[in-house]
């Protein structure tokens, strides 16, 4: 499904290195956590994914389907299957959510030689799903996130992946803003997307979330490298310790 | 430059004397003091140059030529062709160069309370209307445009809502040009909404008009107590028209007057509104939507003059500008010292979508009186980056995600249109002309 390999990342505008030879290998059906502290590259790695403007790719690869996604747009890798979910969802004043939503649909399916959707069909599906993530079915008739609180932007955003069906979801600190209810909501969300032919990469600060969506493989992002991969106990690990203990290692010597 | 066009402001003195003679006669004694007025101001105000305030943005005499004809004869009533406009539910006026054709217009019936006719039948039916309203809101005695409008008034447009009258559907003002040659258009539009009259009134200013032309409208209404008006102009001559218009409101008290002007072609629109609440408890709105390509100048001057307590008036006004697009917004909101209790708000945003293009916002607030609630902003930027990325995470092209905003950014004005068939309308021409600049621009 995807495979990065010794990605090396730069900001473009100051030449700032992030990530310095990040490898992970993401297989169908797989749930990958990347945790981290704070400033690692959790989130430049979620947007180098994605296609945001204003990273600079220097060395490395990144194959989504056998294809080099480096080269796609930000909208043909949505069409070929890839979704990020926003850790700060944006505000579209006058941008309705059942219009958008629709003319995103239709160009994901137009992409995949499925038909479009009748209205019809298209608001029963909306319906359906907005149900897996208890969104208020009122919000459909809103401008896209405007007015939402923060969980709701963050449960609109799972929505929304549920709406696009898609092969690979990265989720950016969906669980960042989240009280406990939220979270569990949010959580069996995505557990009933979870499928054989679809990946989750969980890109999260804290372990908790985990305890909902239970991951086939947790790795440690630390300062722009994977330095730690194991299965769901490692996470639990870092819950005990904190970070702090890995960076002490990389500073022994012990993990490179 | 100023000499070629000294040139035109003399060749228009020797015009108008020549036409005063012969062919303005016999259009009434009111008419013709009018023009005498109008030619006595425009002889010595000539066009506004660039030095003025008001003009600093929209030098005018780089849109005027040396050749106009003022009065044009050759009016081709058959090239009038079945106007688009016609299915829309609602009476119907045609005009041609401001005249109007009633055989081509379906008015509302006698008994509706309502009158639509030429200025000159007005001038016979309804002398003392003509007297009492005809050129006394547009300042033709120290304005060039209504001053030289003024000047060869003949003919134009009257409408007259009788006290109570409540119009059951919009009247569509289709206004149609014929050219055969360089013609200085000045349509007139007279209208008298008597005490608690309703009604919805749309100008449509389309069909392809040349650039050897020129219009000069001048447009006055007068709102009596409690009559509620919804005004609409929409301005789509292609990318040759020029355009300055002028539009005069009078209010007395508890009256409600809103114009939402739309503008989606034209080499140069020039909009001047004066909005005059002059009772207490009137309400006034001013929208309007531009959009603008290649090297359109658009250029809207509104003032809204308070002199009465209690009133409330809102304005907004969007463009979107793109290629080498110029935009000029300059709203006025003066609230007199009298006018306590005014709640006068005004909001200018627009979007650049191409470097070469520009745009100047000047917001003038002034304030006389104590309390009062006024507000005015105005934004000018880009489509947000990271709104566009937004909308490509989730599949659309960058093209698709820009119209998406940019419709979203214009509906803000269209969705006060409260006619429906005519919000539809523009939405699609909206939509057409999104479309072939994101083409353009891929």
């Amino acid at each position: 499904m995807l495979q990065i390999e010794n990605l090396h990342v730069q900001i473009e505008e100051d030449g700032t290195k992030i990530l310095k030879g990040v490898n992970l290998s993401v297989s169908a059906g797989e749930v990958h956590a990347i945790m981290g502290p704070n400033g690692s590259g959790k989130s430049t790695l979620a947007s180098v994914l994605a296609g945001r403007a204003g990273y600079e790719v220097t060395d490395g690869s990144v194959t989504f389907q056998g294809q080099d996604l480096l080269e796609m747009e930000p909208d043909v890798r949505a069409r070929e299957g890839l979704f990020l979910a926003f850790q700060y969802p944006i505000e579209l004043p006058g941008v309705s959510m059942s219009n958008f939503l629709r003319q995103a649909v239709n160009s994901v399916r137009a992409h995949r030689g499925q038909d479009e959707l009748s209205a019809v069909e298209f608001l029963k599906m909306m319906k359906e799903r907005a149900g897996y993530v208890n969104l208020d079915p009122s919000l459909k008739q809103r401008a896209v996130n405007e007015g939402f609180s923060g969980g709701e932007k963050k449960r609109n955003e799972i929505f929304q992946l549920a709406m696009l069906e898609p092969k690979l979801a990265i989720l950016d600190e969906t669980d960042s803003g989240l009280d406990i209810d939220a979270m569990r909501i949010v959580a069996d969300g995505i557990n009933r997307l979870r499928s054989e032919d679809r990946s989750f990469v969980i890109i999260t600060h804290y372990q908790r979330m985990l305890d909902y969506i239970v991951p086939d493989y947790v790795h440690v992002l630390v300062d722009g490298q994977i330095v730690r991969s194991g299965d769901k106990d490692l996470a639990l690990e870092l819950e005990d310790q904190g970070y702090d203990w890995l960076k002490d290692e990389i500073a022994e010597g012990t993990l490179s | 430059m100023s000499g070629a066009k000294k040139n035109l402001k003399d060749r228009i003195l020797v015009a108008h004397k020549a036409l005063d003679g012969s062919v303005l006669n016999g259009t009434g004694t009111a008419l013709h003091a009018l023009r005498k007025e109008g030619i006595r101001s425009f002889s010595a105000v000539g066009f506004p140059l660039p030095r003025e305030e008001a003009w600093k943005y929209t030098p005018v005499t780089r849109w005027l030529s040396d050749s106009y004809e003022f009065l044009p004869q050759r009016i081709d009533v058959s090239s009038v062709a079945e106007q688009p406009t016609r299915s829309l539910e609602g009476y119907h006026v045609l005009t041609l160069n401001g005249r109007l054709l009633s055989e081509y217009s379906t008015l509302p019936p006698d008994g509706s309370g309502a009158v639509v006719c030429s200025i000159q039948e007005a001038v016979q039916s309804f002398p003392e209307l003509i007297d009492r309203h005809l050129g006394r809101y547009a300042d033709h005695r120290s304005e060039s445009f209504p001053a030289l409008n003024t000047a060869f008034l003949k003919d134009g447009l009257f409408i007259y809502l009788r006290t109570a009258t409540k119009l059951d559907q919009p009247l569509y003002i289709t206004e149609v040009l014929h050219e055969d040659g360089s013609i200085f258009h000045q349509p007139r539009l007279l209208l008298i909404a008597d005490k608690g009259s309703q009604a919805s009134i749309v100008q449509i200013c389309e069909g392809a008009a040349s650039a050897t032309s020129f219009e000069n409208a001048v447009a006055e209404f007068y709102l009596a107590s409690e009559a509620v008006i919804d005004h609409y102009h929409v301005f789509d001559r292609g990318d040759d028209a020029q355009i300055v218009e002028t539009l005069n409101v009078y209010q007395e008290g508890r009256s409600h007057f809103s114009t939402n002007h739309v503008a989606f072609s034209g080499s140069l629109i020039r909009s001047n509104l004066n909005l005059l609440p002059d009772g207490e408890e009137c309400e006034t709105r001013l929208f309007g939507l531009v959009v603008a390509r290649g090297k359109a100048h658009v250029d809207v001057h509104s003032l809204v003059d308070h002199a009465q307590p209690s009133c409330m008036s809102n304005e907004l006004y969007k463009f979107i500008l793109d290629d080498e697009a110029t935009g000029v917004f300059n709203g006025k909101v003066l609230v007199r010292q009298d006018a306590q209790q005014t709640n006068a708000y005004q909001t200018n945003r627009s979007i650049l979508l191409s470097s070469s293009a520009h745009m100047y916002s000047k917001p003038e607030l002034e304030i006389y009186a104590d309390d009062v609630k006024c507000s005015h902003g105005a934004t000018t930027g880009q489509l947000d980056d990271e709104a566009i990325f937004y909308l490509r995470s989730r599949g659309l092209t960058k093209n698709h995600a820009k119209m998406l905003l940019l419709e979203a950014f214009a509906k803000d004005v269209l969705d006060l249109i409260e006619i429906d068939p005519l919000r539809e309308r523009l939405i699609a021409r909206l939509m057409d002309i999104l479309s072939a600049s994101a083409t353009n621009n891929a």
